[in-house]
């Protein structure tokens, strides 16, 4: 599959082969006016997370084109990144925090901050 | 008979040499797989945009570990950065791309080490980048690929186990003005790229190519030509 995201809050999911739509509606990512920064799919291929200007991560499943779950946060959110495991998710974070969310939960766990420095970009090792 | 006897004592040389291949490239992963013990996450690594300051956070102790210089591009400040883990391996990836009207890239990768980076290999500053560019990693074959230089190279795709740039892909005419996002297929033996028209507000388009580690021609065939918006940003990812 292949998933093309634009600034225009949308996503079209395409097979890779056929090279054909597999949701015939985009699926919408953000609130209107709000771009989309980042997508990351997690390993498994079957949730998809996107980090937004409206300061939400959003998780779906792009096989049946639904949010599944939504993490609140304060500011832009840059960057989204999946653990491995697929239990986690990184997040970058306009506030000047990257967050250690677990995706069970929805809930920040930990975070990590640095004066006069902004997250850009976010992975686990 | 005694013919027989030396074909298949050159038969069992023969495999001997096999496993000792099999076995130099085993004991160098498994030597790359410190970490490897859990996929659970051990450390939470972030970027900081312009200055590129790595910051390493240990989850088990929810402590900061330090903070570490990534890719530079001759000390120059104002870049888009990029940090990704390499697969379950100990080792990450840092790269920088230029903001604004500067046109450099550059990535550097580095070993974590009792809560340090550790660089381990350094590329050299290249010229003539434009966008914020991209970085898209294979766990399977553990390649990235990473770094296109306008009208010149497509990507740069590097093997992250013998650390080493392994192709230059061509840029090709259907990669236009711009290539926007790439990435590789879970498989790793696809590469589809994004490629926005700069001078057509309104198009986009989607290639694909076969991965060829050694050779700098891969072919790409464009898939999808859209018209959108292209102001502002867009991702790819291939699965």
């Amino acid at each position: 599959m292949i998933y093309l995201a634009h600034d225009v809050n949308k996503l079209n999911v395409y097979d890779f082969e056929k090279m054909e739509l597999i949701l015939k509606e985009p699926l919408k990512l953000e609130q209107p006016g709000k771009c989309t920064r980042w997508i990351d799919c997690r390993y498994d291929g079957n949730l998809l997370a996107s980090a937004g200007w409206d300061g939400t991560t959003k998780i779906y499943d792009h096989r049946v084109g639904n949010i599944i779950k939504v993490i609140e946060g304060k500011d832009y959110v840059y960057c989204v990144r999946w653990s491995l495991d697929g239990e986690y998710l990184a997040t970058a974070n306009a506030d000047g925090n990257a967050y250690h969310t677990s995706f069970s939960t929805g809930k920040h766990i930990g975070f990590s901050s640095q004066p006069n420095l902004t997250p850009s970009s976010v992975c686990y090792a | 008979m005694i013919q027989i006897r030396n074909e298949s004592k050159f038969f069992y040389l023969g495999l001997f040499d096999e496993f000792i291949i099999l076995f130099t490239k085993y004991s160098a992963k498994k030597s790359m797989l410190s970490l490897a013990d859990s996929n659970e996450p051990k450390y939470l690594i972030w970027s900081s945009s312009n200055s590129n300051k790595i910051k390493l956070h240990d989850l088990e102790t929810k402590s900061e570990c330090g903070e570490f210089q990534g890719a530079q591009a001759a000390g120059m400040a104002t870049t888009w950065t990029h940090i990704r883990e390499l697969g379950d391996t100990n080792m990450i990836l840092s790269a920088c791309y230029p903001n604004g009207s500067l046109d450099f890239a550059n990535f550097e990768v580095f070993e974590i080490s009792r809560g340090k980076l550790i660089p381990t290999f350094l590329f050299s500053k290249l010229d003539g980048v434009k966008g914020r560019g991209d970085l898209t990693y294979n766990k399977r074959r553990n390649f990235a690929a990473l770094i296109p230089i306008q009208k010149n190279i497509a990507y740069h795709l590097f093997d992250c186990t013998t650390l080493k740039i392994i192709c230059r892909s061509k840029w090709q005419k259907v990669h236009g003005d711009q290539i926007e996002s790439f990435d590789l297929d879970s498989s790793g033996r696809r590469i589809a790229t994004l490629i926005k028209e700069q001078f057509v507000r309104s198009r986009i388009s989607i290639t694909t190519a076969s991965i060829l580690p050694m050779s700098n021609s891969i072919s790409h065939k464009e898939l999808i030509r859209e018209r959108i918006d292209v102001d502002g940003i867009h991702w790819l990812i291939a699965r």
